[in-house]
């Protein structure tokens, strides 16, 4: 049988007849994109990285399930979300506090210190964890769909298409969520739009 | 591949934030066509950036490494709750032949369940008759229930005393 032309295909194929090394270079090529999707949705770095990789897991579980006429960014982000949305169901019956939380009287602070490689002072590294809290908050404030929508959109390989097959639903559907999606979030985010607090590190704004 | 034009631009411009000489390209278009200007179009620029400036997941360097690991020890556990040979064949069919060979398996059964249904009547059927054969013999004559609507219709309660009304007739 020839090779198809879609690499990730190729690799899929590859992995159906039990090869690991297609399957470690499936993970080199995606596992990030599944992370970032996974944490922007669940705004938990730890909790992002164990779907992640249950993503995979299941991958390769369900290799022979696998057809080539899917686009396989397609069928790994339907999985990524199936597991995400159980992650968040299972959330909303258990809901328990992190012993990791901070503290109450540090409610306030980002919820998470993400590691920061950006050569900016401490004031624009605080301004900055300040506004990543805030963008996480108001998306995590989203409907699922919504979020689910702006965060794909984010990726640069999904077309509508893709993502409507992803979410179950029709193009129109998508580019409404996404819209409103964008809508709720400007409305948000208006006071660091407006103040361009966002421009230490970054100089378009 | 042709360099995205106007609309296309706009559209990226949501998407992720445009290089130089797509922004340039995308002002020079807008300069042209104003009326296709967003209103909020500061504030959609903004919001891309914002969005595209979220810093990614941190990634375990041996995320790799340990998702083979896991999956070697999810191989290496007993069997019990993994799927069946039967399963993991039945995964490899097309999901087309899967519904196709659910339907003829319940078709299958369905008949199986009529089939026995059919015998299980013509064996009651079977029995019924041989009993009724058996006592035939007590039965009474078929003249004696030629009379049976005129007895099953008459009135309920005490039987009329026989005797006094023979002697009544006397």
């Amino acid at each position: 049988m020839a090779e198809p032309a879609d690499p990730d295909a190729a690799l899929m194929l590859r992995v159906q007849r039990g090869d690991r090394r297609a399957f470690e270079a499936l993970m080199t090529r995606h596992a990030q994109a599944v992370a970032n999707f996974l944490y922007h949705s669940l705004g938990d770095a730890a909790e992002a990285e164990d779907l992640t990789q249950n993503v995979f897991l299941q991958v390769y579980k369900s290799a022979a399930r696998y057809r080539v006429t899917a686009k396989f960014t397609t069928w790994l982000f339907t999985i990524a979300r199936n597991l995400c949305l159980n992650e968040l169901r299972r959330r909303a019956r258990h809901p328990a506090h992190s012993l990791d939380a901070p503290p109450p009287e540090q409610e306030e602070a980002p919820a998470r210190a993400v590691p920061d490689t950006r050569p900016d002072g401490p004031v624009d590294t605080l301004l900055l964890n300040e506004l990543e809290a805030k963008i996480q908050e108001a998306l995590s404030d989203l409907p699922e769909t919504q979020r689910t929508a702006l965060l794909l959109y984010r990726e640069q390989d999904l077309s509508y298409e893709d993502i409507a097959t992803v979410l179950g639903c029709s193009l129109t559907a998508v580019k409404s969520l996404i819209h409103r999606g964008r809508e709720t979030l400007k409305q948000r985010l208006k006071p660091y739009l407006r103040t361009g607090e966002w421009s230490p590190a970054d100089p378009q704004l | 591949m042709n360099a995205p034009q106007g609309p296309q631009l706009l559209e990226l411009a949501r998407r992720r934030p445009l290089s130089p000489a797509e922004r340039a390209a995308l002002d020079a278009w807008l300069a042209r066509h104003p009326e296709a200007r967003p209103a909020d179009w500061a504030d959609e620029l903004a919001l891309t950036r914002l969005l595209a400036a979220l810093p990614p997941a941190p990634l375990s360097p041996r995320f790799a490494e340990n998702t083979l690991a896991a999956l070697d020890r999810r191989a290496a556990a007993p069997a019990v709750g993994r799927p069946g040979v039967w399963r993991r064949w039945l995964a490899g069919w097309q999901p087309v032949w899967r519904w196709a060979g659910a339907v003829v398996l319940l078709a299958v059964a369905l008949g199986s369940w009529e089939f026995l249904q059919h015998r299980r009547e013509q064996a009651r059927l079977a029995e019924s008759i041989r009993v009724v054969s058996a006592l035939a013999g007590d039965l009474p004559d078929a003249a004696a229930l030629a009379e049976f609507e005129v007895v099953l219709h008459l009135p309920d309660g005490p039987l009329p005393d026989l005797e006094a009304l023979a002697r009544a007739l006397e």
